[in-house]
């Protein structure tokens, strides 16, 4: 087991060495963004944004292309959605399956719209310039960091553990499914499509094991005084640099105007 | 701010733990797990906890360490205070510059991803200024013989390695009192004996030690005091300068120094039959560029219970799964006997509670039967001869993850017993057990190797020596990447005549 699925060393330089409350910060900011826009080339320029970012990350062809994947399955599942059952008005309709019924139980039917795939290219430019930018800070902090910087956001110290201990805890449960699977192999199971249901046994003994890790650690952390203060220090602490500062006080900023920018159209 | 190192304590307590009339009683029992339990221990001993699996050696521990009855929920009654605090009234912050608490996984307490920032987690709990963190940090990489490995991934270290980080972590917090619960359980001879040399240190340094383990031949030799608890009860509180009387109170508890066992050996059985043959394998992990071990040429005849032994790390697990068939060597071949509706190998692993999948017992048992297609007589059949075999009765409806420790090995093994392999393979089964369900595990399965139902052959491997002088026919040693292979009365010989006499 390697155990290291997040850290520094899956970074380049500058994105690793990147104070994490930094990084956290700018994944705020950035979700604050794509709420408070609406025009496709804002959301495009924050997609390009989260995208420069990810640029951060040691890239191998292997998850590249796993990231694409899953960020193409995002864009034709939120416009696929969102192109059949748009309910505003006017509708371009390009093809329908399930006519309109008007009468004592009408249904609006199921169609393709052009205004609703549009829609859904927005939505979907929102999701994927936030799951880029959350996915990058991730992978590209250790657990132990994340929970330095948590805690030092102010996040509740269990719920910042808990985090942290998810990230350090999740390579350990994938090579657990993994020995589960070779253990049913040993006693001779063999995989087929008749068989996916019970695919779903293979969790019972992880979970199981978790649990009972769990137990474990909590005795250990909570002998190692985890809820003894009210804060605890960090080692080595957290210090920004310079641009770091900077940074912090630029996206702080335009948090705060694209709040404002947004109260001040819609509801003033 | 309070360091550990002033923490306020009674430094006229006359004693580093005291225990009277300690009773608790877990809310799901109905039960007390501890009886009026009451004992003292003088600053700078090292004692030794000793009891069956499940006697309430544990709850003692925690007890002592505070978890109990500030983190459980039970029922609590009697005093304990160490180092003159009460547990029940002292602070968590106090308890936790007081105590250590080292468990049995190191996988279990680490909980950080560099082994610097797990020696500074406590410290960070208690809110010491990381100047004086890293003071500590740095002494304790000194001291554990970890300075190399300051900015490794815990999981880049051997599992010896590991359970010394968590021992540095825990030193580092300056405990006076040093409680550990099973820490050996899955260390080699090698790193069982840099674990106690490094307690040893700590106990010169004036901690008092306090240690439940099953393996006593290995501990007892650094002990000043032994407690044993029965059931709940402290029922000997011993020094172990005194030998007739710990003896007397340790015969149920360990192996003891018998002979290696050949009244009930498969030798009547063995017959010249081949079940698997290995030949000059080698093996080397894909990213490694030397072999884990080379030229291997061994022999598994039907009928013979062989053990497998050597340091963490010197291949046996994967010599195991080569035997399964779940790889192939890097050179040279295994050939495997294959007979008619028999799988030709089954591994249980180390991590039992992986094997155990099944919605019940019952389910468990009968999954290697059903998926090598047997008729329902057959799988019933199979099933009520593993129930007799491993004491399952009564349990076949209960849901596997839910039973004890001592039951999930039990039914591991039941359910690759019922698979009827040629060769059963197990890794570590006795890890953590205590001697009495060894003993009655290693028999129950040496009575049926070689017969019809059983499997041909057994290959374990294990830490314990003792296990395997007692209860294998050959004793195969990894080590230096070779094999070397001594019948159990010559490895008998040999084990004994370094261990320390007792």
């Amino acid at each position: 087991m390697n155990g290291r699925l997040f850290g520094g060393h899956l970074a380049r330089p500058w994105l690793a060495s990147l104070d994490p409350r930094v990084k956290l910060l700018f994944v705020f900011s950035l979700s604050i963004a794509v709420v408070c826009v609406n025009h496709p080339a804002a959301l495009a320029a924050c997609c390009a944004t989260a995208l420069f970012f990810s640029l951060g990350l040691r890239w191998r062809r292997r998850g590249v292309l796993a990231v694409a994947a899953i960020l193409a399955l995002v864009i034709w599942s939120t416009m696929l959605s969102q192109g059949f059952f748009y309910a505003f008005e006017p509708r371009t309709i390009l093809f329908t399956i399930v006519p309109a019924r008007s009468g004592p139980d009408p249904f609006p039917g199921v169609a393709l719209s052009v205004e609703g795939l549009q829609y859904g290219a927005i939505q979907s430019l929102r999701l994927i310039a936030t799951m880029l930018a959350g996915l990058t800070t991730s992978l590209s902090t250790g657990p132990q960091r994340m929970l330095v910087a948590l805690s030092a956001l102010r996040v509740p110290r269990p719920l910042a553990f808990m985090t942290a201990t998810a990230l350090r805890f999740l390579p350990l449960l994938i090579e657990e499914v993994a020995l589960v699977r070779q253990a049913r192999r040993y006693r001779g199971y063999r995989f087929s499509l008749a068989k996916v249901p019970q695919e779903v046994g293979v969790l019972l003994p992880v979970i199981a094991s978790a649990l009972r890790r769990a137990e474990n650690l909590a005795e250990s952390v909570t002998a190692r005084g985890f809820d003894a203060r009210r804060r605890r220090t960090s080692y080595p602490p957290l210090k920004m640099n310079r641009l770091e500062q900077v940074a912090t006080g630029v996206m702080l900023a335009a948090c705060a105007g694209l709040i404002t920018y947004r109260i001040w159209r819609d509801w003033l | 701010m309070t360091s550990a190192l002033n923490t306020p304590y009674d430094a006229e307590a006359p004693h580093a733990v005291e225990v009277r009339g300690l009773s608790y009683r877990f809310v799901a029992r109905r039960t007390p797990t501890l009886h009026d339990v009451t004992f003292a221990l003088p600053r700078g001993t090292f004692t030794v906890v000793a009891g069956l699996t499940g006697s309430g050696k544990s709850t003692l521990l925690r007890a002592l360490a505070g978890l109990i009855p500030n983190h459980a929920a039970g029922e609590m009654a009697g005093v304990v205070q160490v180092i003159g605090h009460d547990t029940r009234t002292t602070s968590s912050a106090v308890l936790a510059s007081t105590v250590g608490l080292v468990l049995q996984s190191p996988d279990d307490q680490i909980c950080t991803t560099t082994v610097e920032a797990e020696i500074a987690f406590g410290l960070e709990n208690l809110a010491l200024p990381p100047t004086e963190i890293a003071g500590r940090v740095q002494a304790a990489l000194v001291r554990f013989g970890l300075t190399d490995f300051r900015c490794s991934h815990p999981h880049e270290l051997s599992g010896g390695l590991r359970q010394r980080l968590v021992l540095a972590a825990v030193s580092a917090m300056h405990p006076q009192v040093l409680v550990c619960d099973e820490p050996l359980s899955q260390l080699d001879s090698e790193a069982a004996r840099e674990f106690l040399t490094e307690l040893n240190r700590l106990r010169a340094a004036g901690v008092t030690i306090v240690i439940a383990e099953h393996r006593l031949d290995e501990v007892l030799p650094h002990a000043d005091r032994l407690l044993v608890i029965d059931d709940g009860r402290l029922v000997a509180d011993v020094a172990t300068k005194d030998e007739a009387p710990v003896k007397s109170e340790l015969t149920s508890l360990r192996f003891g120094d018998a002979a290696p066992a050949s009244d009930d050996s498969p030798a009547a059985k063995l017959s010249a039959a081949r079940v698997a043959v290995l030949s000059s394998i080698a093996y080397r992990y894909s990213d490694s560029s030397s072999d884990v071990w080379s030229n291997l040429d061994a022999e598994i005849l039907r009928g013979e219970c062989i053990a497998l032994v050597g340091l963490n790390g010197s291949g046996k697990s994967t010599l195991l799964s080569l035997l399964a068939q779940a790889g192939s060597p890097t050179a040279g071949h295994i050939a495997m006997s294959t007979e008619t509706n028999r799988p030709d190998a089954v591994l249980v692993p180390q991590q039992v509670d992986l094997t155990l999948f099944s919605r019940t017992v019952r389910e468990e048992l009968e999954f290697g039967p059903r998926q090598q297609r047997c008729d329902i007589a057959t799988v019933r059949r199979r099933v009520d001869a593993a129930v007799d075999l491993f004491q399952l009765a009564g349990l076949l409806d209960e849901p596997p993850q839910a039973l004890s420790r001592g039951q999930r090995v039990r039914t591991a093994l039941a359910a690759a017993y019922t698979c009827r392999p040629t060769l059963l393979l197990l890794d570590e089964p006795t890890t953590g057990q205590d001697a009495p369900t060894v003993a009655a595990l290693t028999s129950a399965l040496r009575a049926t190797v070689g017969t019809d139902d059983g499997p041909a052959a057994i290959v374990f491997s294990t830490h314990h020596t003792a296990v395997a002088r007692r209860f294998a026919d050959r004793i195969w040693t990894l080590a230096d990447g070779r094999l070397t292979e001594t019948s159990a009365a010559e490895f008998s010989a040999r084990s004994t005549a370094v261990e320390v006499p007792r």
